[in-house]
């Protein structure tokens, strides 16, 4: 076997082992002392009820959230990295957060927040509903574009996010009392997150996740150009609706729970890629391993830093990402990874 | 026949003399859904457990007994919980819950708008009280983990604090300090509004909200602070606002008699110095003053302080 195939399989079974022991530990820490003694206790001799709703109905979702929806934005981001040939796209780059954005403004604007919908606020299914039409529009305004090229999805993605966004803001000016509630939802959260919520996640992640690994070999040929590809049989232009419908779904689930938490569909597959190189094949579910293990590390950090106030998530995957990116750049001038 | 008569009115002096000794129905029996007091001027009666009411958004809140442990998520609440003489209760308290003193020694929770769950959780509140300024899914969690939640809004004035006030009372069987505390509230306002009868001039007045490169804001037309400034004698020089923004243009044109700037945070210092603003009128006759806007935006027991404040402020001359 050769040291490629040995360095990646140790990454894969390290990344497993320490997205294990993260997870375990995130359902021992947190913003109270509730720790390995207290579950000891609660197994052992019953202890204190409140024990049980902390480690398994407070934390417990929290970690699977983080993990899920850092196992989508991870892998998404490795698969628009791959399908745009662009190593700073990141999974929101086609306006789906300025679409989720949008959808939940209107609920929290409208005033539907509290109201509830298969263990969904409303805030959620309108936040998914805009991720998704926004995708949808994306995705017509390219194809009737210039021979479908992947410039035109990009841009029809910018120029729908800035429409939205700018909705967003006159949303704010319009409704003073929901600014807050917006900017809160948009920093990103898991601190509402339920086993209800997780129940409806998982299986779209996982479908969505599952069907864009089919497109890992087709990838790694497109990489070496759209014509180049042609030539070669890959069904360029046919590829573009499954995986962005498969992708868009992943996306929208998991901003419609947790808000945009942006840098972990960014950095961690190249992080990944430095590792185990550019092979779609192994890129792809390491991603999502290392994504699910930065997202449960990043929420624990969230949650226990500065209890208790909670830091968004989001704040803190920046916090990490943006140093780390500097340095990518910086490194890319001495014939580093970025081409 | 004149016996008739005779039973005739021996009945009905039974009749009213049963009516007059019957016990008026608690008001919080067992799993009957109790609808809250609009303005308590029924005697304050025995709160009976287990109770069930509506709170300000019209949700079910279910009380299993009388509450030892109290988690506040509002800085109001916090407050009326103090009002209540129920201080002692409150076990959690948000970072921004700075009235009374005391609420400092209670353990904080974390913010107003995205407190910590699990914080809470291991408070083991038996009623956790919040306001609309939490976020939603915080609130829907709490519930969906069994917890009563009380939520009260902070944007129905006057009316709004009466209501909590006395919805409080009830849920921590405190309903005699509730009771005491809304008759007070109410003197007050009738004191104030005494006063106000003998105004001759109403001065125009702008309540500074922020100012400056991030715009003007102000309360405008339908919100509490406008209804405030005119109770307390003045008219709001700012009433056109739309959704709290209003325009420094508007105000140069409006030149209103006084200036009232919020306190927290503390923004008169920069307003009088500030380019622009300086040579407005009110600012060069000196008569822009500090208010303490906590007890005018938390719709609680100082909200009739607050328009007290006003009062003294808007028509200084009626109160010496």
């Amino acid at each position: 076997m050769n040291k490629h195939k040995v360095r990646v399989r140790v990454l894969f079974f390290t990344l497993a082992a320490a997205l294990l022991v993260a997870m375990v530990a995130a359902l021992l820490f947190g913003s109270t002392k509730t720790g390995l003694q207290d579950l000891l206790n609660l197994l052992t001799t019953g202890g204190d009820s409140s024990v049980a709703t902390i480690i398994f109905d407070v934390r417990l979702p929290r970690v699977l959230m983080a993990a899920i929806t850092g196992m989508g934005l991870a892998l998404v981001g490795a698969v628009y990295q791959g399908f745009f040939r662009n190593p700073m796209a990141d999974p929101f780059m086609l306006g789906m957060s300025s679409g989720a954005a949008f959808g939940a403004s209107v609920a929290i604007v409208l005033g539907l927040e509290s109201a509830l919908f298969f263990g969904m606020g409303f805030v959620s299914v309108f936040a998914f509903v805009g991720a998704v039409l926004t995708s949808v529009a994306v995705y017509l305004v390219a194809n009737s574009g210039y021979r479908r090229q992947k410039v035109t999805i990009l841009l029809a993605g910018i120029a729908i996010s800035f429409f939205l966004s700018a909705f967003v803001s006159l949303f704010m000016v319009f409704s003073h009392g929901g600014v807050q509630k917006i900017v809160f939802w948009t920093m990103g959260g898991l601190g509402g997150a339920s086993m209800d919520q997780v129940i409806v996640l998982f299986p779209a992640v996982l479908i969505g996740s599952v069907g864009l690994l089919f497109f890992s070999r087709d990838l790694n040929v497109l990489a070496l150009g759209e014509d180049t590809a042609r030539s070669l049989g890959v069904e360029v232009e046919r590829m573009n609706l499954p995986v962005l419908a498969l992708s868009s779904l992943v996306i929208a689930v998991c901003v419609s729970f947790t808000g945009v938490i942006g840098f972990v569909g960014l950095i961690i597959p190249h992080m990944i890629r430095l590792i185990s190189g550019p092979d779609h094949r192994t890129l792809l579910p390491l991603s999502a391993l290392g994504g699910a293990l930065f997202m449960v590390i990043a929420d624990l950090l969230a949650r226990t830093v500065a209890a208790p106030a909670e830091i968004p998530v989001g704040a803190i995957t920046a916090l990490v990402g943006s140093p780390y990116f500097i340095w990518l750049l910086l490194r890319s001038g001495k014939g580093g990874v970025l081409k | 026949m004149k016996k008739m008569i005779a039973f005739v009115i021996v009945g009905m002096m039974c009749i009213g003399l049963f009516a007059g000794c019957a016990t008026p129905a608690p008001s919080g029996t067992a799993g009957a859904p109790t609808t809250a007091p609009s303005a308590p001027t029924t005697a304050p009666v025995k709160v009976t457990y287990p109770l069930s009411m509506k709170d300000a958004f019209d949700k079910n809140v279910d009380v299993k007994a009388e509450p030892a442990r109290v988690v506040s998520l509002a800085p109001t609440t916090t407050e009326i919980v103090f009002a209540l003489g129920a201080g002692a209760k409150l076990v959690g308290r948000t970072d921004y819950c700075d009235f009374p003193a005391e609420a400092a020694k209670v353990p904080s929770v974390g913010e107003v708008v995205n407190p910590n769950v699990e914080t809470i959780v291991s408070m083991k509140p038996d009623v956790i009280f919040a306001s609309s300024m939490t976020k939603a899914d915080i609130i829907t969690k709490l519930r969906q983990l069994k917890f009563a939640v009380y939520m009260e809004d902070d944007l129905k004035g006057i009316a709004g604090a009466y209501q909590s006030i006395a919805d409080l009372g009830q849920i921590l069987n405190k309903q005699e300090a509730a009771g005491g505390v809304l008759l007070s509230m109410k003197n007050h306002l009738l004191y104030i509004k005494g006063k106000m009868q003998k105004v001759k001039a109403r001065p125009s007045v702008y309540y500074v909200v922020g100012f400056g490169q991030y715009g003007d804001w102000t309360p405008g037309k339908g919100t509490f602070i406008d209804e405030a400034i005119n109770l307390a004698g003045g008219t709001n020089s700012g009433a056109s606002a739309v959704e709290w923004k209003f325009s420094l243009e508007q105000l140069i044109k409006n030149k209103p008699d006084i200036i009232l700037c919020q306190k927290n945070p503390d923004l008169k210092g920069d307003f009088v110095k500030a380019e622009k603003y300086k040579d407005l009128p009110a600012v060069k006759a000196g008569k822009v003053y500090s208010i303490d806007n906590n007890k005018l935006d938390r719709a609680g027991p100082r909200i009739i302080d607050g328009i007290d404040e006003l009062s003294r402020l808007i028509q200084p001359t009626l109160w010496n």
